[in-house]
């Protein structure tokens, strides 16, 4: 292969090397360092202060898409906060929370091991429970506000009353907190729960929603949030509980690392081409 | 037109700046009566959507029918649609999301093929970055670099590299990022107010397919 092939590479050999680079962490982890980040402390430092018996509410509206970003946050938050003394709402504002729900606390692809509430001594509808979806984007979130038992049931048909954490949850002034797992709709939940409740809202988002939120943290409207798979990572780091994303972050710095790689090796190129006089 | 299809359509808009005003100004008032029809009125609302979901269920399911009976234009994949839509659904409705073979559809065939689209997307950036992200003025050049650092600064490995990577990428996401976001946030807002207030007094009628 001659110096100029080098610069100008066929994408067969990108995609091979791509995926070389990210097979190998897989095949034999690396442990690179993870060191958390500013808003990843926020939010552990917010969770690790819930005052005993308070009640947080977790909005788990992740879907399959971003599953390796959501997903993995979700799971090492709930481990976290079925550690701690919380009255813990599980609810959904997508469609596919509920599946995801359920393969947090079984374990599955994108969740890693089971999550078994059992063993942080959790029992349901006492410490925790789940209200299954509610459908309606925007004018859900502003009826959940509202009135917190709008499902009647849970999500496996027992009534709200017969389940004793629900006399603590009746509306969004009992809440001491709410952490979003979402693609999308960040402005509405604000405006239906920071705004009207002045809750501390969380976020968990994938990388790409991430830009949107700097402006409300900067405002305090978004009290912190996790950004993508690291942020899941750094705070299984911080809680102690390391899980499914502290594995993928191996993959993760290197498919990073290969593209800036390539980004160079094409600047170069493009610049020795330059010095040539092609253009 | 039809007088019909006006008097739907003024009824409509009248329905439309009652409840909008009344749901603006209950927010600003706190009774429990008033609050209570309130989240009644969003209940109705909740269940609306739903129902509108088998509307476009329906219609799409009709449409795509109708063009794999008469084998029209990429009949085919209505095949595709009409059998990926229809199997999860009634199995959903009659075995619940707890049925195994639902479960199975969602684990085993929708989960890794929504993540394999994601993850065949870092293949295409590879690709694409590496022969459009070139040096060719200032501005691409601050690009590059921003792009760069912010990239290099997420992925926590590079700190072996150099410590400044992470501090450098977020403080162009706290700073640079958010003061362009907040700007494009706050003209969305104004459009919003804007639009939502021309809603309210019954001049914009687009959304009833009617002229201004």
């Amino acid at each position: 292969m001659s110096f100029d092939k080098l610069f100008d590479l066929d994408q067969k050999y990108l995609y091979l090397v791509l995926a070389i680079m990210v097979s190998i962490p897989i095949i034999k982890p690396l442990g690179l360092p993870v060191v958390p980040g500013t808003y990843t402390k926020g939010t552990y430092d917010f969770i690790s202060s819930l005052p005993e018996g308070s009640v947080f509410v977790l909005d788990a509206a992740q879907t399959a898409g971003y599953g390796a970003e959501l997903q993995t946050q979700y799971v090492a938050i709930l481990r976290h906060l079925l550690s701690l003394d919380v009255k813990l709402v599980i609810v959904s504002f997508a469609a596919e929370g509920p599946m995801l729900v359920d393969m947090g606390f079984a374990g599955g692809t994108i969740s890693g091991t089971p999550v078994d509430p059992a063993f942080y001594g959790d029992v349901y509808g006492e410490d925790y429970v789940y209200l299954g979806f509610i459908p309606g984007g925007e004018t859900a979130f502003f009826a959940f506000g509202l009135d917190c038992w709008m499902t009647k049931v849970d999500e496996y048909g027992t009534p709200l009353e017969d389940l004793p954490i629900m006399q603590y949850c009746k509306t969004g002034e009992d809440w001491y907190g709410i952490m979003s797992f979402a693609g999308g709709n960040h402005e509405q939940r604000i405006a239906q729960w920071n705004s009207v409740y002045g809750v501390p809202l969380l976020f968990g988002v994938p990388g790409v929603s991430a830009p949107r939120m700097y402006s409300y943290i900067a405002t305090g409207q978004v009290e912190s949030m996790l950004v993508s798979l690291i942020g899941a990572a750094e705070y299984e780091m911080l809680s102690g509980k390391v899980g499914l994303a502290s594995s993928l972050m191996d993959v993760l710095s290197l498919g990073q690392i290969t593209i800036v790689f390539f980004i160079i090796l094409g600047n170069i190129g493009y610049y020795i081409e330059r010095r040539r006089g092609v253009k | 037109m039809s007088s019909y299809d006006d008097s739907i359509r003024n009824i409509s808009i009248f329905i439309t700046i009652v409840i909008g005003w009344f749901m603006i100004l209950e927010y600003f008032v706190k009774a429990p009566a008033i609050n209570s029809f309130a989240g009644t009125i969003s209940s109705i609302s909740t269940c609306l959507l739903a129902t509108f979901t088998i509307i476009g269920v329906g219609n799409l399911s009709r449409h795509h029918v109708k063009n794999i009976l008469t084998q029209g234009r990429n009949w085919m994949p209505s095949v595709v649609l009409i059998v990926s839509c229809w199997i999860p659904l009634v199995i959903g409705i009659i075995g619940t999301r707890k049925d195994p073979t639902y479960a199975y559809l969602y684990n085993s065939l929708y989960l890794p093929t929504s993540q394999a689209f994601f993850g065949i997307l870092s293949f295409y950036i590879l690709s694409a970055a590496y022969r459009t992200f070139k040096t060719r003025s200032l501005d691409s050049t601050v690009l590059l670099l921003a792009a760069i650092f912010v990239m290099m600064g997420n992925a926590p490995a590079t700190s072996i590299i150099w410590s400044g990577f992470a501090p450098l990428g977020g403080w162009i996401l706290d700073v640079c990022t958010a003061a362009g976001v907040r700007g494009i946030s706050i003209g969305i807002a104004i459009g919003s107010v804007v639009t939502a207030l021309r809603v309210l007094v019954g001049r914009e009628r687009r959304h009833l397919a009617g002229r201004e």
